[in-house]
């Protein structure tokens, strides 16, 4: 493992080799200073090998051997050129590509496009951890479009992140490499857990009968096949008499489900993070119930709403929590 | 940088890629080891492509311990202690198809593409022809081909194949220029083991049957430029060893150290330039006599010699004047051990000589009465000489009667010192043709003679061809074949024939094409780049200049690489067109979009400059913005929409 001084005087050196401070505006067009080229393991191999070839020639007098010696250099040469050129002047973007839960994978499409004529090849993206996430192929004027994907870890705007770009095509000899940030943020939601039971009564089954039998604030909403659960009263008699079979009305709840997600209610030893999590459990639990809900959290409250704009509100509004715009903690 | 991941198994196409580069590299091989070598290497690299085929796994290490241990027991078999490059080199081409039987892994192929490289380069250990250098041409190109597909396995092998040429095309400028630039340096950098020459041609020692058998072969011995008048064939002898000691059944050299001889500064004068093909032994060829010749010493007995054996192909040049007279001032050692014979051997033709001796008394008629009484013998002139015994020279002139060059020459040595004249055996080449396409002489091993030289008082040593003297077609233009009997034609090579004229045209056309790739591909050396920058007129280019101008070309080279890869201006397809034609308007309309403005912050610009007309730039900014990074590529619909919505904005 590195230690603790190395490890930040090379995130300092890649953030100088970077170029740009920062998450840069988009489409990155890859200029020549931000492409740097090394030989690989095996293009130090070949080095050594033509060192080799040339002891050989110089020593036998093989004038068929020294010209193939400098054939294979010239051509290791070109390569460098070549691979670096593979790079040089590619086009990318990257955009946030729905949201996602903490502990899922965050997802975003990445478009790549070569404003020069002819094709890039096996063009490699790596995450800031160096794990690769995409091998781009064919990559000529016409946009390509690919999907990348990073594990995310924490709630809030998560960005993509510094990138590494890299190519050993054609030969593998050399690796030219860039490093960008693309200016791309997908929010993810705080993750789902907790299993404590909602404190608000009227969310219970229970509350739910009494309010439709007594209230009536319900809409016909259609026939389906009876299920032991349902009382007496809401059997479709003249519709099973005719083809006995036990149906039953079914009723949409329209305003009859109201909920209430609340902060406060939650229990004192549980800290932030927890309490989001069980919050977001119990949102989405409402969700599958179109529930009415209301939001109440200690900077605020949303609702009631149950259309989707209104989840993804507070989806968003859990994920953000605490947070500053630019997702660092308040 | 990258974390190490755990690398798959490498696929059934670049595995069976890779049996194919094993093949390409090893065939060449064939001609140059035991046959059992390259069976061995071929059944390992078919059970490979077995296993690759039916996508079956690797044998397991030990299995492949085994194998590598069987190899290296047969190499041994093969060559005993296996030290040198032949071994070395058989025992890569074993290793390379065991290498692939355990290719798992990628860093299995790099090392895989590194043996193939040296194993081009070692195909030029044993050979440098054409032949071999095309095989090392493909050799190389599959090698880079092999080498894309492994970083891009699911592309065609056309299209690898294309990269791999274009690669290599690159490289040619530069490997021209190395080449020539490149400061040669001679001789080996460290001791060569025993087997890295082989000796081949003329021997420094004579017996009897020795050259017939050298004659057989139309390899060539040496090529000869002549700057101006080229000699005769009567006249074109090229001297070699002289062999002046004679222990009954083999001549030697034997020479005295003797002061400088100065040549008189007459007669006629031939320059030429030799080059000889490497015979492994010190002898240098020269026609007679040689004055002058820019590398080596004359000896005493008036033949070139190098000071190091001659391994590689070589050029000198020779002046040679034939009109001289040689030895006229020879010392008394050296006229006697010119006259020195064993005793106990040829009694007959020692008793011959004592005839001779007795009834001529001065050495010109002894030496008229010896080939005349060598005519009147009627021997004959055959390759085939039937075995001789122990008196070889008895057996010659009075029992078999038929013999070759040597044994003419032998004998005629014997009689002339049994009469009392110094004599020595000269062994060299004699005659050679000339190309007509490059104008050069060709001489053959089959060119291979020897000849006497007599001393004589006040004349010195005078050349007599004893051979000639009794078939004087031997040394004209058809030479040899038309001495021999009726019936012996076909043991003369093939190519040496002179009846087909269509063979003989294209032998002179390719043999000048082997000629210049000799001259400019295989023997540029030290000596040869030298000469060359003498000519460009850099007469005392050393190293530094050769490094100044490596670097000068190199750099030519790099920017004509770098021009050709030039970052070139970014093609613009039709969306670009319109999006760029918009913001020139904007900023005709004083609104230039900043280098670092995306579309949605520079159309938020925009809109505060035409509050009234923001819908419509956000629509564009939205279009373009969709078209652009949106999925899909633009088609002709929503270019025409966007347009139109370019259209309606009025600045």
């Amino acid at each position: 493992m590195l230690s603790a001084p190395l490890r930040s005087l090379r995130q300092q050196m890649r953030r100088w080799m970077q170029r740009v401070a920062g998450p840069e505006p988009q489409p990155i067009l890859l200029p020549q200073r931000r492409v740097y080229v090394l030989p690989t393991a095996a293009g130090l191999g070949v080095l050594l090998m033509l060192c080799l070839m040339l002891l050989a020639a110089v020593n036998y007098n093989l004038s068929l051997a020294y010209a193939f010696t400098f054939l294979i250099a010239g051509s290791g040469v070109a390569h460098i050129l070549a691979t670096w050129r593979n790079l040089v002047g590619l086009r990318i973007a990257v955009q946030a590509d729905g949201e996602c839960f903490a502990g899922d994978s965050a997802r975003f499409r990445v478009t790549l496009d070569s404003p020069r004529p002819g094709d890039r090849h096996a063009i490699h993206i790596l995450d800031e951890s160096g794990s690769p996430m995409l091998e781009a192929d064919d990559i000529s004027h016409a946009a390509r479009h690919d999907a990348l994907q990073r594990p995310a870890g924490k709630r809030g705007l998560m960005p993509i992140g510094r990138l590494t770009l890299e190519t050993r095509y054609p030969l593998g000899w050399v690796r030219a490499w860039s490093y960008i940030e693309p200016d791309a943020r997908t929010l993810v939601y705080p993750r789902p857990a907790g299993d404590l039971p909602r404190s608000d009564a009227r969310s219970s089954r229970g509350t739910q009968e009494q309010t439709l039998i007594g209230g009536g604030e319900e809409e016909f909403a259609g026939l389906r096949e009876r299920r032991p659960s349902d009382p007496p009263s809401r059997i479709a008699w003249r519709r099973t008499a005719r083809d006995g079979e036990l149906l039953v009305k079914d009723f949409h709840a329209l305003a009859a489900e109201e909920g209430l997600i609340d902060w406060h209610a939650l229990p004192a030893w549980m800290d932030t993070e927890a309490r989001l999590s069980q919050l977001t459990q119990w949102l989405l639990q409402a969700q599958t119930q179109h529930a009415r809900l209301t939001l109440r959290l200690p900077d605020g409250t949303l609702g009631p709403d149950n259309s989707p704009q209104h989840y993804r509100a507070c989806l968003a509004r859990l994920a953000l929590f605490g947070l500053d715009d630019a997702g660092a903690a308040r | 940088m990258t974390a190490a991941t755990p690398t798959p198994r490498i696929p059934r196409r670049l595995a069976l890629q890779l049996c194919v580069l094993c093949a390409v590299c090893l065939w060449p091989y064939v001609l140059f080891q035991p046959w059992f070598l390259s069976t061995v290497s071929a059944l390992l690299l078919v059970w490979r492509v077995v296993l690759a085929w039916q996508d079956r796994p690797a044998p397991p290490q030990w299995l492949t311990l085994l194998f590598g241990i069987g190899c290296a027991a047969l190499v041994f078999y093969a060559y005993g202690i296996p030290v040198g490059r032949q071994p070395g080199l058989s025992a890569l081409c074993l290793l390379m198809p065991l290498k692939l039987l355990e290719t798992r892994r990628m860093r299995d192929v790099r090392a895989t593409l590194l043996l193939a490289f040296f194993l081009v380069v070692g195909m030029f250990a044993h050979e440098q022809s054409a032949l071999i250098a095309a095989a090392a041409a493909l050799a190389t190109l599959t090698s880079l081909t092999v080498a894309a597909l492994a970083q891009r396995p699911r592309a065609s092998v056309r299209s690898a194949v294309k990269v791999a040429a274009g690669l290599l095309g690159m490289g040619i400028p530069l490997m021209l220029v190395l080449f020539f630039l490149f400061p040669r340096i001679d001789g080996p950098l460290w001791g060569m083991p025993l087997d890295a020459y082989k000796t081949t041609g003329l021997s420094n020692r004579m017996r009897p049957g020795s050259i017939s058998q050298l004659i057989q072969s139309g390899e060539i011995a040496f090529r000869a430029a002549f700057n101006g008048k080229v000699p005769a064939p009567s006249e074109r002898y090229w001297r070699g060893p002289v062999l002046t000691h004679y222990d009954g059944s083999e001549w030697l050299p034997q020479t005295l150290p003797r002061e400088n001889e100065q040549f008189a500064d007459t007669g006629r004068e031939w320059q030429y330039t030799v080059t000889l093909e490497p015979h492994n032994l010190r002898w240098l060829l020269a026609l007679d006599y040689p004055v002058d010749s820019n590398v080596s010493n004359t000896r005493t007995d008036n033949s070139l010699i190098s000071r190091e054996p001659i391994r590689q192909r070589i050029r000198y040049s020779v002046t040679s004047r034939p009109d001289l007279q040689i030895g006229i001032d020879e010392d008394m050692a050296t006229r006697r051990i010119a006259m020195w014979l064993p005793r106990n051997f040829d009694p007959r033709t020692l008793a011959e000589g004592r005839r001779i001796a007795s009834e001529y008394k001065d050495d010109i008629t002894r030496m008229q009465a010896a080939l005349q009484f060598m005519r009147d013998r009627r021997l004959q002139y055959t390759l085939d000489p039937p075995p001789l015994g122990r008196n070889s020279v008895d057996d010659f002139l009075f029992v078999t009667g038929r013999g070759f060059c040597e044994h003419f020459s032998s004998a005629f040595v014997v009689l002339m010192r049994a009469a009392g004249v110094p004599a020595r055996v000269v062994t060299g080449y004699q005659g050679g043709e000339i190309n007509p396409i490059d104008g050069t002489l060709v001489v053959r091993q089959s060119d291979a003679h020897a000849w006497a030289e007599v001393w004589l008082q006040g004349r010195g040593w005078r050349r007599i061809d004893p051979t000639a003297a009794s078939f004087p077609q031997r040394i004209d233009e058809n030479g040899l074949q038309a001495s021999l009997p009726p019936g012996e034609t076909l043991s003369v090579p093939f190519v040496v024939r002179t009846d087909l004229a269509w063979l003989r045209d294209l032998r002179y056309r390719w043999e000048a094409v082997g000629n210049a790739w000799n001259q400019w591909v295989l023997g540029y050396n030290a000596q040869r780049q030298a000469e060359l920058f003498k000519r460009l007129g850099l007469p005392d280019a050393d190293w530094r200049t050769l490094v100044s101008l490596m670097a000068v070309a190199g750099g030519l080279w790099l920017g004509w690489l770098g021009w050709r890869y030039r970052a070139r201006r970014p093609q613009r397809d039709a969306l670009d067109k319109l999006w760029q034609g918009f913001c020139q308007r904007l900023a005709r309309a004083g609104v230039p979009r900043l280098d670092w403005e995306g579309a949605q912050d520079y159309i938020r610009r925009a809109s505060t400059h035409w509050p009234a007309q923001a819908d419509t730039l956000q629509g564009i900014a939205d279009h373009y913005t969709r078209m652009r990074y949106g999925p899909g590529i633009p088609d002709a619909e929503r270019m025409q929409q966007l347009r139109q919505l370019i259209d309606r904005f009025r600045p």
